[in-house]
Protein backbone atom coordinates (compact mmCIF):
# COMPACT_ATOMS: atom_id res chain seq x y z
CA UNK A 1 0.00 0.00 0.00
CA UNK A 2 0.98 3.58 -1.07
CA UNK A 3 0.52 6.72 0.64
CA UNK A 4 -0.10 9.60 -1.76
CA UNK A 5 1.14 11.71 0.38
CA UNK A 6 4.64 10.19 0.11
CA UNK A 7 4.45 9.43 -3.28
CA UNK A 8 4.10 13.27 -4.15
CA UNK A 9 7.65 13.90 -5.38
CA UNK A 10 8.86 10.68 -5.93
CA UNK A 11 11.04 10.33 -9.27
CA UNK A 12 9.63 8.63 -12.19
CA UNK A 13 12.21 6.56 -14.23
CA UNK A 14 11.96 5.52 -17.69
CA UNK A 15 12.43 1.42 -17.28
CA UNK A 16 14.41 1.47 -21.27
CA UNK A 17 16.71 4.75 -20.64
CA UNK A 18 17.19 5.09 -16.71
CA UNK A 19 16.38 8.92 -17.99
CA UNK A 20 14.60 10.72 -15.51
CA UNK A 21 10.72 11.98 -16.98
CA UNK A 22 10.29 14.26 -13.54
CA UNK A 23 8.46 13.90 -10.51
CA UNK A 24 5.11 12.54 -9.11
CA UNK A 25 2.77 15.67 -8.64
CA UNK A 26 -0.32 13.53 -7.70
CA UNK A 27 -2.58 10.95 -9.45
CA UNK A 28 -5.85 10.83 -11.14
CA UNK A 29 -8.64 8.27 -8.90
CA UNK A 30 -11.44 7.06 -10.82
CA UNK A 31 -14.30 7.28 -8.27
CA UNK A 32 -16.43 5.25 -9.91
CA UNK A 33 -14.36 2.15 -9.82
CA UNK A 34 -12.11 3.98 -6.99
CA UNK A 35 -8.94 3.38 -8.47
CA UNK A 36 -6.09 5.50 -9.51
CA UNK A 37 -5.66 5.62 -13.53
CA UNK A 38 -3.28 7.81 -14.15
CA UNK A 39 0.35 9.45 -12.21
CA UNK A 40 0.71 12.88 -13.18
CA UNK A 41 3.98 13.68 -13.52
CA UNK A 42 5.95 17.13 -13.24
CA UNK A 43 8.57 17.78 -15.64
CA UNK A 44 10.12 21.46 -15.30
CA UNK A 45 6.86 23.53 -15.11
CA UNK A 46 4.39 21.36 -17.10
CA UNK A 47 2.16 18.10 -15.94
CA UNK A 48 2.17 15.12 -18.06
CA UNK A 49 0.45 11.77 -17.39
CA UNK A 50 1.41 8.22 -17.14
CA UNK A 51 -1.69 5.55 -17.55
CA UNK A 52 -1.15 3.06 -14.46
CA UNK A 53 -0.92 0.20 -16.77
CA UNK A 54 2.17 2.03 -18.12
CA UNK A 55 4.26 1.86 -14.79
CA UNK A 56 5.92 -1.25 -13.83
CA UNK A 57 6.66 -0.63 -10.76
CA UNK A 58 6.42 1.62 -7.52
CA UNK A 59 9.21 1.83 -5.47
CA UNK A 60 10.21 3.31 -1.98
CA UNK A 61 12.87 5.77 -4.39
CA UNK A 62 11.14 5.48 -7.48
CA UNK A 63 8.59 5.00 -10.06
CA UNK A 64 9.67 3.01 -13.02
CA UNK A 65 8.02 3.08 -16.07
CA UNK A 66 8.00 0.98 -19.21
CA UNK A 67 10.98 1.09 -21.69
CA UNK A 68 8.36 2.14 -24.39
CA UNK A 69 6.30 4.54 -22.88
CA UNK A 70 6.66 8.70 -22.59
CA UNK A 71 4.49 10.34 -20.57
CA UNK A 72 1.87 12.37 -22.82
CA UNK A 73 0.80 15.82 -22.37
CA UNK A 74 -2.65 16.79 -20.81
CA UNK A 75 -5.64 15.25 -23.35
CA UNK A 76 -8.77 15.34 -21.77
CA UNK A 77 -10.68 18.24 -19.98
CA UNK A 78 -10.37 15.69 -16.58
CA UNK A 79 -6.62 15.73 -17.40
CA UNK A 80 -6.51 19.09 -18.64
CA UNK A 81 -7.94 20.26 -15.07
CA UNK A 82 -5.68 18.05 -13.77
CA UNK A 83 -2.80 20.02 -15.37
CA UNK A 84 -3.93 23.07 -13.83
CA UNK A 85 -3.95 21.74 -9.94
CA UNK A 86 -8.05 22.21 -9.64
CA UNK A 87 -7.96 18.14 -8.75
CA UNK A 88 -4.53 18.24 -6.65
CA UNK A 89 -6.72 15.90 -4.11
CA UNK A 90 -4.23 16.43 -0.76
CA UNK A 91 -5.36 19.33 1.35
CA UNK A 92 -8.46 19.39 -0.51
CA UNK A 93 -11.51 20.46 1.46
CA UNK A 94 -13.67 17.65 1.98
CA UNK A 95 -17.94 17.80 1.89
CA UNK A 96 -19.97 14.81 2.94
CA UNK A 97 -23.35 14.11 0.93
CA UNK A 98 -25.52 15.54 3.65
CA UNK A 99 -23.45 19.00 3.12
CA UNK A 100 -21.49 18.86 6.05
CA UNK A 101 -17.98 20.06 5.75
CA UNK A 102 -14.97 17.66 6.89
CA UNK A 103 -12.15 19.48 7.28
CA UNK A 104 -9.62 18.47 4.67
CA UNK A 105 -8.18 15.66 2.70
CA UNK A 106 -4.57 14.54 4.57
CA UNK A 107 -4.01 11.35 2.46
CA UNK A 108 -5.31 8.75 0.36
CA UNK A 109 -3.67 5.14 0.41
CA UNK A 110 -3.80 2.72 -2.61
CA UNK A 111 -2.57 -0.66 -3.55
CA UNK A 112 0.76 -0.86 -5.41
CA UNK A 113 -0.45 -3.53 -7.63
CA UNK A 114 -3.48 -2.89 -8.47
CA UNK A 115 -4.14 0.88 -7.79
CA UNK A 116 -7.34 0.21 -5.87
CA UNK A 117 -8.23 2.71 -3.40
CA UNK A 118 -7.99 1.31 -0.21
CA UNK A 119 -8.32 4.39 2.54
CA UNK A 120 -9.08 7.39 2.50
CA UNK A 121 -7.61 9.83 5.98
CA UNK A 122 -9.80 13.15 6.37
CA UNK A 123 -8.39 14.75 9.47
CA UNK A 124 -7.62 13.06 12.12
CA UNK A 125 -10.19 10.03 10.82
CA UNK A 126 -9.58 6.89 8.81
CA UNK A 127 -12.20 6.48 6.58
CA UNK A 128 -13.06 2.87 4.23
CA UNK A 129 -12.52 3.38 0.19
CA UNK A 130 -16.47 3.08 -0.10
CA UNK A 131 -16.59 6.50 1.64
CA UNK A 132 -15.32 8.13 -1.61
CA UNK A 133 -18.15 9.38 -4.01
CA UNK A 134 -16.17 12.34 -5.82
CA UNK A 135 -13.06 14.45 -6.68
CA UNK A 136 -14.02 17.58 -8.39
CA UNK A 137 -12.55 20.94 -8.74
CA UNK A 138 -14.10 22.25 -5.36
CA UNK A 139 -14.26 19.23 -2.80
CA UNK A 140 -13.60 15.42 -2.26
CA UNK A 141 -17.41 14.38 -1.58
CA UNK A 142 -17.95 11.51 1.00
CA UNK A 143 -20.71 9.50 2.34
CA UNK A 144 -21.85 10.89 5.45
CA UNK A 145 -21.02 9.11 8.14
CA UNK A 146 -24.79 9.58 9.15
CA UNK A 147 -26.53 8.34 6.28
CA UNK A 148 -27.51 4.84 5.57
CA UNK A 149 -25.26 2.64 3.95
CA UNK B 1 -32.58 23.85 11.61
CA UNK B 2 -31.22 26.02 9.47
CA UNK B 3 -31.26 29.92 8.73
CA UNK B 4 -32.83 30.78 5.33
CA UNK B 5 -29.92 33.61 5.76
CA UNK B 6 -27.06 30.96 6.14
CA UNK B 7 -28.24 29.59 3.08
CA UNK B 8 -27.70 32.35 0.81
CA UNK B 9 -23.79 31.72 -0.55
CA UNK B 10 -23.79 28.60 0.14
CA UNK B 11 -21.70 27.01 -2.58
CA UNK B 12 -24.24 23.96 -4.92
CA UNK B 13 -22.01 20.78 -5.03
CA UNK B 14 -22.59 17.90 -7.08
CA UNK B 15 -21.60 14.48 -5.88
CA UNK B 16 -18.44 14.84 -8.06
CA UNK B 17 -17.19 17.40 -6.02
CA UNK B 18 -17.70 20.25 -8.28
CA UNK B 19 -19.40 23.67 -7.75
CA UNK B 20 -21.71 24.64 -9.97
CA UNK B 21 -23.26 27.58 -8.32
CA UNK B 22 -23.97 29.14 -5.29
CA UNK B 23 -27.37 30.00 -3.62
CA UNK B 24 -28.21 33.67 -4.70
CA UNK B 25 -31.73 33.31 -2.89
CA UNK B 26 -34.57 31.08 -0.83
CA UNK B 27 -37.65 30.83 -2.52
CA UNK B 28 -40.61 29.35 -0.36
CA UNK B 29 -44.16 28.69 -0.39
CA UNK B 30 -45.53 30.73 2.88
CA UNK B 31 -48.85 29.33 2.96
CA UNK B 32 -47.63 25.70 2.58
CA UNK B 33 -43.96 26.27 4.45
CA UNK B 34 -42.23 24.55 1.68
CA UNK B 35 -39.20 24.91 0.16
CA UNK B 36 -39.29 25.62 -3.13
CA UNK B 37 -35.53 26.00 -4.65
CA UNK B 38 -33.06 28.53 -4.67
CA UNK B 39 -32.26 31.03 -7.65
CA UNK B 40 -28.90 31.06 -7.89
CA UNK B 41 -25.53 33.11 -9.17
CA UNK B 42 -22.36 32.22 -10.72
CA UNK B 43 -19.40 31.16 -8.52
CA UNK B 44 -16.38 33.73 -7.77
CA UNK B 45 -16.66 37.24 -6.64
CA UNK B 46 -18.15 38.42 -9.61
CA UNK B 47 -20.68 35.94 -9.00
CA UNK B 48 -24.07 37.44 -11.48
CA UNK B 49 -27.39 36.10 -11.29
CA UNK B 50 -27.69 32.78 -13.60
CA UNK B 51 -30.29 31.87 -15.65
CA UNK B 52 -30.36 28.72 -14.02
CA UNK B 53 -32.51 27.68 -11.21
CA UNK B 54 -32.64 24.94 -8.55
CA UNK B 55 -35.63 23.20 -7.95
CA UNK B 56 -36.11 21.54 -4.30
CA UNK B 57 -36.90 18.20 -5.88
CA UNK B 58 -33.21 18.28 -7.62
CA UNK B 59 -31.51 18.85 -4.03
CA UNK B 60 -30.29 15.64 -2.48
CA UNK B 61 -29.26 17.43 1.12
CA UNK B 62 -29.11 20.96 2.22
CA UNK B 63 -26.35 21.12 5.09
CA UNK B 64 -24.54 24.37 6.69
CA UNK B 65 -21.67 24.58 4.56
CA UNK B 66 -23.57 22.90 1.47
CA UNK B 67 -25.93 22.38 -0.96
CA UNK B 68 -25.75 18.62 -2.77
CA UNK B 69 -26.82 18.02 -5.94
CA UNK B 70 -26.24 14.83 -8.27
CA UNK B 71 -25.17 16.51 -10.79
CA UNK B 72 -25.29 19.78 -13.03
CA UNK B 73 -28.49 18.73 -15.13
CA UNK B 74 -30.09 19.27 -11.90
CA UNK B 75 -29.78 23.27 -12.36
CA UNK B 76 -33.38 24.29 -14.97
CA UNK B 77 -33.23 27.39 -16.93
CA UNK B 78 -35.94 29.16 -14.44
CA UNK B 79 -38.58 29.85 -17.23
CA UNK B 80 -38.27 25.88 -17.40
CA UNK B 81 -38.28 24.95 -13.99
CA UNK B 82 -41.44 25.25 -11.63
CA UNK B 83 -43.42 28.35 -12.38
CA UNK B 84 -42.81 29.84 -8.59
CA UNK B 85 -39.16 29.91 -9.00
CA UNK B 86 -39.42 32.74 -11.57
CA UNK B 87 -42.21 34.87 -9.73
CA UNK B 88 -41.17 38.04 -8.85
CA UNK B 89 -39.52 37.53 -5.10
CA UNK B 90 -41.48 40.45 -4.11
CA UNK B 91 -44.61 38.16 -3.55
CA UNK B 92 -43.20 35.74 -1.36
CA UNK B 93 -41.26 37.53 0.78
CA UNK B 94 -42.76 37.38 4.10
CA UNK B 95 -39.26 39.13 5.83
CA UNK B 96 -40.74 42.41 7.70
CA UNK B 97 -44.04 41.56 7.52
CA UNK B 98 -45.91 41.23 11.11
CA UNK B 99 -46.78 38.52 12.87
CA UNK B 100 -50.36 38.59 14.81
CA UNK B 101 -51.76 36.27 16.76
CA UNK B 102 -55.41 35.63 16.19
CA UNK B 103 -55.92 37.33 19.47
CA UNK B 104 -54.76 40.74 17.64
CA UNK B 105 -51.22 40.78 19.37
CA UNK B 106 -48.50 41.59 17.12
CA UNK B 107 -45.66 39.40 18.10
CA UNK B 108 -42.65 41.21 16.16
CA UNK B 109 -41.84 41.19 12.96
CA UNK B 110 -40.42 38.03 10.43
CA UNK B 111 -36.33 38.64 10.08
CA UNK B 112 -35.37 34.86 9.16
CA UNK B 113 -36.87 32.16 8.43
CA UNK B 114 -35.96 28.71 10.22
CA UNK B 115 -35.61 25.50 7.58
CA UNK B 116 -35.99 22.00 9.06
CA UNK B 117 -33.63 20.29 6.53
CA UNK B 118 -34.18 16.62 5.35
CA UNK B 119 -36.61 15.31 3.14
CA UNK B 120 -39.63 17.62 2.95
CA UNK B 121 -37.44 20.77 3.96
CA UNK B 122 -40.30 22.19 5.50
CA UNK B 123 -40.45 25.59 6.82
CA UNK B 124 -40.85 25.29 10.56
CA UNK B 125 -40.92 28.73 12.10
CA UNK B 126 -39.81 32.38 11.93
CA UNK B 127 -37.05 34.61 13.55
CA UNK B 128 -38.91 37.34 14.88
CA UNK B 129 -37.61 41.11 15.74
CA UNK B 130 -39.92 42.66 18.23
CA UNK B 131 -38.88 46.34 17.40
CA UNK B 132 -42.59 47.91 19.02
CA UNK B 133 -40.71 49.19 21.81
CA UNK B 134 -40.42 46.30 24.82
CA UNK B 135 -37.12 47.76 26.22
CA UNK B 136 -37.10 44.18 28.42
CA UNK B 137 -36.47 42.27 25.26
CA UNK B 138 -33.53 42.29 23.55
CA UNK B 139 -32.55 39.57 20.57
CA UNK B 140 -34.73 37.57 18.28
CA UNK B 141 -36.89 35.06 18.99
CA UNK B 142 -37.96 32.11 17.79
CA UNK B 143 -41.76 31.32 16.68
CA UNK B 144 -42.89 27.74 15.65
CA UNK B 145 -45.28 28.21 12.92
CA UNK B 146 -48.30 25.72 12.01
CA UNK B 147 -48.51 23.73 9.36
CA UNK B 148 -50.77 26.06 7.54
CA UNK B 149 -50.99 29.25 7.54
CA UNK B 150 -52.71 32.59 6.73
CA UNK B 151 -50.34 34.63 4.67
CA UNK B 152 -51.77 38.13 3.06
CA UNK B 153 -48.79 40.75 2.31
CA UNK B 154 -49.10 42.64 5.05
CA UNK B 155 -48.94 39.97 8.11
CA UNK B 156 -49.11 36.82 8.78
CA UNK B 157 -51.87 35.69 11.33
CA UNK B 158 -50.85 32.61 14.07
CA UNK B 159 -52.47 30.94 16.75
CA UNK B 160 -52.47 32.96 20.03
CA UNK B 161 -51.55 29.64 21.69
CA UNK B 162 -48.08 29.66 19.88
CA UNK B 163 -46.91 32.37 22.61
CA UNK B 164 -45.71 29.56 25.40
CA UNK B 165 -43.46 27.76 22.48
CA UNK B 166 -41.67 31.06 21.45
CA UNK B 167 -38.20 30.30 22.09
CA UNK B 168 -35.01 32.56 22.64
CA UNK B 169 -32.28 30.31 21.34
CA UNK B 170 -32.32 27.23 18.41
CA UNK B 171 -31.76 25.28 20.89
CA UNK B 172 -34.61 23.15 22.12
CA UNK B 173 -36.28 24.78 19.06
CA UNK B 174 -36.93 21.71 17.04
CA UNK B 175 -39.00 19.84 20.15
CA UNK B 176 -40.91 23.47 20.79
CA UNK B 177 -42.13 22.59 16.68
CA UNK B 178 -43.20 19.26 17.39
CA UNK B 179 -44.92 20.14 21.42
CA UNK B 180 -46.73 23.05 19.51
CA UNK B 181 -47.83 20.91 16.54
CA UNK B 182 -49.37 18.59 18.81
CA UNK B 183 -50.78 21.14 20.61
CA UNK B 184 -52.64 22.15 17.40
CA UNK B 185 -53.89 18.57 16.43
CA UNK B 186 -54.99 18.10 19.63
CA UNK B 187 -57.59 20.85 19.37
CA UNK B 188 -58.81 19.96 15.88
CA UNK B 189 -61.91 18.52 15.44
Amino acid sequence: VTSLRDLVGRRVVSGGTAEALGEVDGVLVDTATRHVTDVYVRHGRSDTFVSWDEINAIGPDAIVVGAEVSPRAPQSDREKAAAGGKLSILGKGVLDDLGFAHGELADLDFDDQSGAVTTISVEDATLAAESLIGIGSYAVVIRSPESDG
Amino acid sequence: LIKASQVIGLPVVTLGGDDVAEVRDVVYDPAQGRLIGFTLNARGWLGRRMKDSLSWSGVLALGPDAVMIRDESELAATDEATPALSEPPTDRNVLGDAVLTDEGVQLGMVSDIIIETGERAEVVGYEIDDKSGDAKRAGPRFLPLPQQLAVSGDALLVPATVEPFLRDDLAGFGAAVDDFRELLRGEAP
